[in-house]
């Protein structure tokens, strides 16, 4: 039986989160204690220096990484002890992720980079759906006239929109930015979070790491992580 | 769009593939090529060069009893011919085609055969006793070094069938016109010499016939070799043991060319070997280059969703690709090699002209064996790499 979260509106919980590394016999403690709770609707955006944990934090909520201590709620189901199986088919349908270096499939077009996650998710068994979501979310990224092309023929901004637009196939409930615009110009930076923002509007979580200074204009929220711990 | 049909895609799309499978077609079929070639060489060998007349001659020197040895070597069925230095061979006059060198005297080889030697042109020499002689269809006089910037090959064509006149050479020594003696005898065919490469100057006729005459000629005072004919080389080794067995040591006449053409082949041979394992290595290099450098690529695809399963799957459809893949280039480059083999090669090198390619089928068996394990070798480095593609697939952020 998986356990309930009592909290209403919380989309993400974290309760009492830890992490610790060991070099040998030492104990680093990456993340202390952490309690946060994320709503649907809302920009997130965790910010600290490197090292600070806000990348393992992320991580963690992302299901990549598990918690030396603590609980991971989402959707109100606890998720800690979820098989590979289940952790693999729980990101692919909640979780979006955009990273900084894009990680897109260098041999796929944008199209069918964009199609992966629905090729994996079973609820998608007929092609035309999935050609016509993919397409719609390409055309959401300004990228409709470009679906055939390999990422080798993108921009670094082209190539991070084609991302969201498969961070948003499964149209999951949760996106996870890892410095999304690290790579980018001003003007593909400006892109991006006004596309990340739209999204939070729609109704998605949003939980961005960033450097950025313009990004705090974007955040509902701002979280600074500094030694472990939430400021 | 299926998951099968993105991993297909993905396979087709990446340009290191298609390396590998050049290097593997390539490779496989260089190596059955080489050895095809050297097989088929040695087959070549066997059936033609080594199966002619004088290969397949032996003599006996100085037997204890003379009789006793004609009498097993009769009885033996691989035996076709026993005879004594007068049917062996002797070196002869042809003053008909003197006209031709310039007037010089122009000598041939005639050599006593059992059983009969197919012609190319004319008739076989038959394997009776007939007055009838065969000659090669490339002709080049024994003493063609007296006959300098003429040419060398004679065309006996315009003989065939015609009495050649031969005259021994005791009879043409300086003091001895008294005793000139020449002889006729029918040239019935032209044999083909070319294909063994030898025999420029020899003429072949019934063992019989060869006696006859030089015992018009000459008395052979140390008589005391006896040769005798088999059927086939590959009785060589029973014969000569049997004859071992009863106390005679027989050797063959003639020594045998043959090896210095198949050691080339051998060396050949540990070329295409060690072409084909360097080769190998280094396909098994590049697909593990490849795996790693799509490392990234694995791990997203776990953070995306892929099951385990769902990735052994595309991993096996993978290995089947690279497989049938591998298969086709190496179809493909076999039938290039043979091409240039039958078509570019014999051109340049005129000894291939000869030889018939025998793509052996045991060379297949091999190379497709070879090919399994590494296939096999590449799909255990495809499930290594899922593995680290588990392991670390935290790292991607």
């Amino acid at each position: 039986m998986e356990e309930k979260n009592t909290k209403n509106n919380t989309l993400i919980s974290l309760k009492n989160l830890s992490k610790s590394y060991y070099k040998g016999s030492k104990e680093i403690k990456v993340l202390n204690n952490i309690n946060l709770d994320f709503e649907p609707g809302k920009f997130y955006l965790i910010v600290g220096h490197s090292g600070s944990g806000k990348s393992t934090l992320l991580k963690i909520m992302g299901l990549i990484d598990k918690p030396t201590n603590g609980e991971i709620f989402i959707n109100n189901n606890n998720v800690n002890n979820l098989s590979d199986r289940k952790l693999a088919k729980f990101r692919n349908n909640e979780i979006g992720f955009v990273f900084q270096d894009y990680f897109l499939d260098k041999l796929l077009t944008a199209y069918e980079n964009v199609t992966v996650p629905m090729i994996i998710n079973k609820e998608y068994k007929k092609r035309k759906i999935v050609k016509k979501r993919a397409l719609e979310l390409l055309d959401f990224v300004g990228l409709k006239d470009r679906i055939k092309h390999f990422p080798k023929e993108l921009s670094g901004g082209e190539e991070q929109r084609v991302a969201i637009a498969r961070a948003l196939a499964n149209d999951p409930s949760i996106i996870l930015a890892d410095e999304p615009t690290g790579n980018l110009d001003v003007e593909s930076e400006k892109f991006i979070f006004e596309k990340l923002k739209e999204m939070s509007k729609n109704g998605k979580c949003i939980i961005m790491v960033s450097h950025s200074k313009d990004a705090i204009n974007y955040a509902d929220k701002v979280l600074e992580v500094k030694d472990g711990v939430i400021l | 769009m299926s998951s099968l049909k993105i991993t297909i895609k993905k396979f087709f799309r990446n340009k290191l593939n298609y390396l590998i499978l050049i290097l593997i077609g390539i490779c496989c079929a260089f190596s059955i090529i080489v050895n095809s070639l050297t097989y088929s060489t040695k087959e070549y060998y066997k059936d033609n060069v080594l199966n002619w007349a004088d290969y397949r001659i032996f003599s006996i020197l100085h037997p204890e009893n003379r009789e006793k040895l004609i009498n097993k070597l009769n009885s033996m069925e691989e035996v076709i011919g026993v005879f004594d230095e007068y049917g062996y061979y002797t070196a002869w006059y042809m003053p008909d085609i003197e006209e031709h060198f310039e007037g010089k005297e122009i000598t041939v080889r005639i050599s006593g055969v059992a059983g009969e030697i197919p012609a190319v042109k004319g008739e076989n020499l038959p394997a009776t006793d007939e007055d009838v002689m065969i000659c090669p269809i490339t002709y080049r006089p024994l003493e063609n070094l007296l006959v300098e910037n003429t040419k060398l090959e004679f065309d006996l064509t315009p003989f065939i069938g015609k009495e050649m006149t031969i005259v021994p050479l005791e009879s043409r020594s300086p003091g001895k016109d008294d005793i000139y003696k020449e002889f006729k005898i029918k040239l019935v065919g032209l044999y083909d010499n070319d294909r063994l490469n030898n025999f420029y100057h020899d003429c072949y006729t019934n063992y019989n016939t060869l006696a006859k005459i030089r015992k018009q000629v000459t008395t052979i005072k140390n008589n005391s070799h006896i040769y005798f004919q088999i059927d086939d080389k590959i009785n060589e080794e029973k014969v000569i043991s049997e004859l071992k067995k009863s106390g005679y040591f027989a050797h063959s006449v003639m020594d045998i060319d043959y090896v210095l053409a198949v050691d080339s082949f051998d060396t050949l041979e540990y070329i295409g070997k060690g072409l084909f394992i360097i080769s190998m290595l280094i396909v098994l290099c590049l697909f593990s280059y490849n795996l790693f450098r799509n490392k990234k690529i694995i791990k997203l695809n776990k953070i995306l969703g892929y099951s385990n399963i769902r990735l052994l799957f595309n991993s096996i459809i993978e290995t089947i690709l690279l497989f049938i893949n591998s298969c086709i280039s190496l179809i493909i480059f076999l039938l290039v090699g043979i091409h240039v083999f039958k078509n570019y090669l014999p051109d340049h090198y005129p000894s291939f002209k000869q030889i018939n390619l025998i793509i052996s089928p045991l060379e297949f068996k091999k190379v497709f064996i070879v090919l399994i394990f590494i296939i096999a070798f590449i799909f255990i480095i495809n499930i290594i790499s899922l593995l680290l593609g588990k392991s670390n697939r935290k790292n991607i952020i």
